[in-house]
């Protein structure tokens, strides 16, 4: 069963040792970079009392495709493992009807289905695996100024990235198994795992994010994912343009004091750089739940429908 | 059918498949004694592939039971290393060798003949590694058949295995099969719409036509078992009373009737003749078209 597999997916896997030999080429020697330029910035600072706001500027200052590069490449990974790699897997064989080969050969379904499929998760995992070791690392500078709670930060470190491409590649199989066919499979797949993403993302920062009133002076504390602030009036009303103490402008301090002296508050919504690992690992387990429902499903579908 | 009763390798009761609301197979009962090669014959669309596919465990049945070797077919290692199966689009992956697909099944099955599927193929001189999809339709049908029969199954069975063939491709592949069943070891069943290519290779016959088993037995008791009475044209009433009229054609002058023979012939007016085992297939699916299109129309030419 594995030399099968190992055989009709040895270009998967050789791409894939490319590919990531490519990105490890890539990440090693700007993270390197980025590391020393950090620690010089950080020495400076402390030495020279420059503010220190100003060591994003000196290490990032000039990274900015590069960042944007390694984030967007980080973020797809998972979805093309399962785009070009989950949903042909099984949609490829009824697609070339071979599974009239492999089913009446010696293997049940059954095993069949489970070698596949573990074969696969277990690709993915190692592809998810080393793009969370090599980004977290990378992002080590950038996790220490910006913070590693953020709109993509947080999605290629940590351990997510791992569910994420586990879950790809399950959903993949999944879609591939009911379609049988190969690119409706990757369609359907492109447009689910997208739209699980945003969903899971968005209700869980709802969930999960800190919602509290302050004091109009106070800021989001440092590292913090910020969703947003609003100041609102003893009324209860929120502060639109145009209202109270609208002359001194309200991001700075005379304005935010004139604003309590109105009877205003603050309602803050932030994600705190502390919630970054409860909050990877709620979210891993969402994704690897919904790995294991499609795994079932294929499980299920592939041995008790006909061929 | 037979008196002695030998083993069945295959045994169908009532089998019937139906796909939403159209029956691919009504009502079949079948039996292959151990060790024959049965050719399973009829029209396109009778529902041959659907039969074979029951049998191998590929399809469920609606109704009905089916046996193969004492087991219901099914994804079990009992049932599945003691049958091989050939598909009608000879599926095998088109980027992989020929000695990937020999490695492949070494490791996907218990009992494997290596050596003999590797003799077989140096034999036919289909190169090992290249990749499948640049052979030819022969080749790759060779190779599938090869891989079958490295299973060394108990049963084997083969969906119009020479529709792609050209006919020297044809002829190899007839006498390859004709070489690994002359033991009798191995009980074969393989599909095709056209008799005349099987009569050569086959013993025993299952003959479907609109999803319904026409005629099933040995071909030796088949032939003997059927007769074409000729004489001057005439009604065929009183026949229809001793014997079972398969088909009955007429013109101006003559009555041709193709008849199951219960029973010697004892009118002098009707002229005795054996009959072909194609003459007779063509009857039995002409009757069938019959019904739809009307009585005493003629027996085509070979299609």
């Amino acid at each position: 069963m594995t030399y099968l597999i190992w055989r009709l997916h040895r270009t998967h896997g050789m791409v894939s040792a490319v590919a990531i030999v490519a990105i490890v080429a890539l990440l090693v020697p700007t993270g390197l970079a980025i590391a020393n330029s950090y620690h010089h910035a950080v020495t400076n600072c402390s030495l020279d009392h420059v503010g220190c706001g100003t060591i994003a500027g000196t290490v990032f200052g000039n990274n900015a495709v590069l960042v944007d590069l390694v984030q967007g490449v980080a973020v797809a990974v998972p979805l093309v493992l399962g785009l070009l790699w989950g949903a042909p897997l099984v949609a490829g064989e009824f697609e070339a009807n071979t599974q009239d080969f492999a089913w009446t050969q010696g293997v049940t379904r059954r095993r069949w289905v489970l070698t596949n499929i573990g074969w696969a998760l277990l690709a993915a995992a190692a592809w998810g695996g080393a793009l969370a070791v090599l980004l977290t690392w990378w992002r080590g500078p950038a996790n220490a100024i910006f913070g590693p709670v953020g709109l993509v930060s947080f999605d290629i470190q940590g351990v997510v990235p791992v569910a994420y491409a586990v879950f790809a590649m399950a959903l993949g199989i999944a879609v591939g198994a009911l379609f049988r066919r190969v690119v409706p499979a990757i369609t359907t797949t492109l447009v689910v795992f997208a739209v699980l993403r945003i969903v899971v993302a968005l209700v869980l920062g709802e969930h999960l994010a800190v919602s509290k009133n302050v004091s109009t002076l106070a800021t989001v504390p440092p590292l913090a994912w910020n969703f947003g602030h609003e100041f609102i009036s003893p009324t209860g009303a929120a502060w639109a343009p145009g209202g109270a103490c609208s002359n001194l402008g309200l991001d700075g301090r005379a304005g935010r004091a004139c604003l309590a002296a109105h009877g205003y508050h603050q309602h803050l919504t932030y994600l705190p750089a502390s919630s970054f690992w409860p909050v990877q690992g709620i979210e891993s387990g969402i994704f690897v739940v919904l790995a294991l429902g499609c795994v079932l499903f294929t499980l299920w579908w592939l041995t008790t429908r006909e061929a | 059918m037979s008196a002695t009763s030998p083993a069945m390798a295959i045994e169908t009761v009532g089998l019937a498949k139906r796909y939403g609301s159209v029956w691919a197979l009504q009502d079949c009962s079948v039996h292959v004694p151990e060790g024959r090669i049965s050719a399973l014959v009829g029209p396109n669309g009778a529902g041959k592939t659907t039969l074979l596919r029951l049998l191998i465990g590929l399809r469920r049945p609606s109704a009905g039971e089916a046996r193969v070797l004492g087991r219901a077919p099914g994804p079990d290692e009992e049932f599945l290393a003691n049958v091989g199966f050939l598909a009608q689009e000879i599926p095998l992956y088109r980027h992989l060798s020929v000695a990937d697909h020999l490695r492949a099944g070494a490791h996907l099955n218990r009992r494997w003949d290596d050596s003999g599927a590797r003799q077989r193929l140096a034999a036919l001189r289909i190169p090992l590694d290249r990749p499948v999809g640049s052979l030819s339709g022969g080749q790759r049908a060779q190779v599938a058949l090869s891989l079958a029969l490295a299973k060394r199954p108990k049963v084997l069975l083969l969906d119009e295995p020479l529709a792609a063939l050209d006919p020297l491709a044809r002829r190899e592949f007839l006498t390859s099969l004709a070489e690994v069943t002359v033991d009798g070891d191995v009980t074969v069943v393989l599909s095709s719409h056209l008799v005349h290519d099987l009569e050569r290779v086959c013993n025993h016959i299952i003959l479907l036509t609109a999803s319904r088993v026409r005629l099933c037995g040995d071909i030796d008791d088949v032939l003997a078992a059927h007769r074409m009475l000729t004489g001057p044209r005439r009604s065929t009433a009183e026949l229809e009373r001793t014997f079972t009229i398969v088909r009955a054609t007429q013109t101006e002058r003559q009555t041709r009737v193709l008849v199951r023979l219960d029973r010697p012939v004892s009118d002098p007016a009707w002229e005795v003749a054996e009959v072909g085992l194609e003459d007779i297939a063509l009857a039995y699916m002409a009757q069938d078209e019959a019904l739809s299109a009307g009585p005493l129309s003629m027996v085509g030419g070979t299609p």
